[in-house]
């Protein structure tokens, strides 16, 4: 199976009314406890959520309790969602909160394997390019890589790395953040500044200036 | 912030490895049942009278019934040092009470317990080679005619 998750969302302008429309009704047959429309509705968004628990904690059992805990919580509170802001933005509200409360509770704790990667990784041209002059076993580079790159991104703060997560690896505009972290977009801007500078000499000897 | 964004270009570059963390072969396909299961734990649950739920959230984590135990223990080793230590107690009105009616009773009956206390003196030294004067007499009974 290949598969990338959470490649940053293309959208037609045309479907957006429609969809939201579709997502509404979802949501209130889902409110008055239809659980048919709540598994349609969990079935659209769980590969987002999931990515974005699975990027913060860098844990797949974690994630994987995490990303359903949130969705059982969300359908509990859905007589509390009142529309104010998508379903999606409230929803990932919900999922964002619950992996920072356990990120707070939780030590240092890492498990990453090459299994974690798909088929695509190795035939990325960008990172077999990053990584081709630093091991002469590309597996092992590949490896190599994803840790420091997890090592560095449980460096940062909670905040710092979710504005990075949801910007640089998810595909979130900065508004889309400023919503799911209930903050402006200077705030956004700013933190998604400083966490790559801190990310940036973390992992200065895989980055090279282009 | 368009420069920012060309200064970190080889940066973001590197983060698209995180695209490719991808959860086991499958996840996704059993992902929204699992959730669907737990709401409907959940609501059986909900459902439970409150007994019960204790009941079962001592079975779900062994550690809840040993902290009930251990908090139970604390509690009574506390009222125990606590009862035996106090004052108070005796100064409370019921047993107040009773603690004067029995120093009355006790005055009231003072004479009886010198008796007995005489009484024993006298035998234990009649054991003991002293002169026992004992007396017996006949009772003397009112006959009645049939």
């Amino acid at each position: 199976m290949t598969m990338i998750m959470a490649e940053p969302a293309e959208r037609n302008d045309s479907e957006v009314p429609s969809a939201a429309a579709e997502e509404m009704v979802l949501v209130d047959r889902a409110r008055h406890g239809d659980l048919k429309a709540y598994d349609e509705l969990v079935r659209r968004y769980q590969e987002r959520i999931y990515a974005t628990v699975y990027h913060m904690t860098s844990n797949h059992e974690d994630a994987n309790d995490l990303a359903q805990e949130s969705f059982v919580k969300a359908f509990q509170a859905l007589k509390s969602f009142k529309g104010g802001s998508s379903f999606y933005t409230w929803l990932y509200r919900i999922a964002v909160n619950k992996t920072i409360n356990f990120l707070k509770q939780r030590k240092n704790r890492q498990h990453m394997s090459l299994n974690d990667l798909d088929f695509n990784a190795e035939h990325n041209p960008d990172l077999v390019a990053l990584i081709s002059d630093k091991t002469p076993r590309r597996e092992a580079g590949l490896s190599e890589l994803q840790e420091k790159l997890n090592a560095a991104l449980l460096k940062l703060s909670e905040s710092h790395r979710l504005a990075v997560v949801l910007h640089d690896v998810q595909g979130l505009s900065h508004e889309e953040i400023a919503k799911i972290m209930h903050c402006n977009i200077g705030t956004v801007r700013s933190r998604l500044f400083y966490a790559r500078q801190q990310l940036q000499a973390l992992l200065a000897d895989y980055v090279k200036a282009t | 912030m368009s420069e920012n964004e060309n200064d970190f270009e080889a940066l973001r570059r590197l983060l698209a490895l995180k695209r490719h963390e991808i959860p086991p072969p499958g996840y996704f396909e059993d992902f929204s049942g699992s959730v669907i299961a737990r709401i409907r734990a959940a609501q059986a649950v909900r459902q439970m009278p409150w007994l019960l739920r204790v009941l079962q959230a001592f079975e779900s984590k062994p550690a809840y019934p040993v902290a009930f135990a251990s908090a139970l223990c604390t509690l009574l080793l506390f009222g125990i040092v606590s009862v035996e230590q106090s004052p108070g107690l005796v100064a409370s009105p019921v047993l107040g009470s009773m603690d004067s009616r029995f120093s009355a009773l006790s005055n009231t009956q003072g004479p009886l317990l010198s008796y007995v206390n005489s009484t024993n003196s006298q035998v234990d030294s009649s054991l003991f080679g002293g002169q026992q004067n004992t007396s017996a007499s006949f009772a003397d009974f009112p006959s009645t005619g049939n």
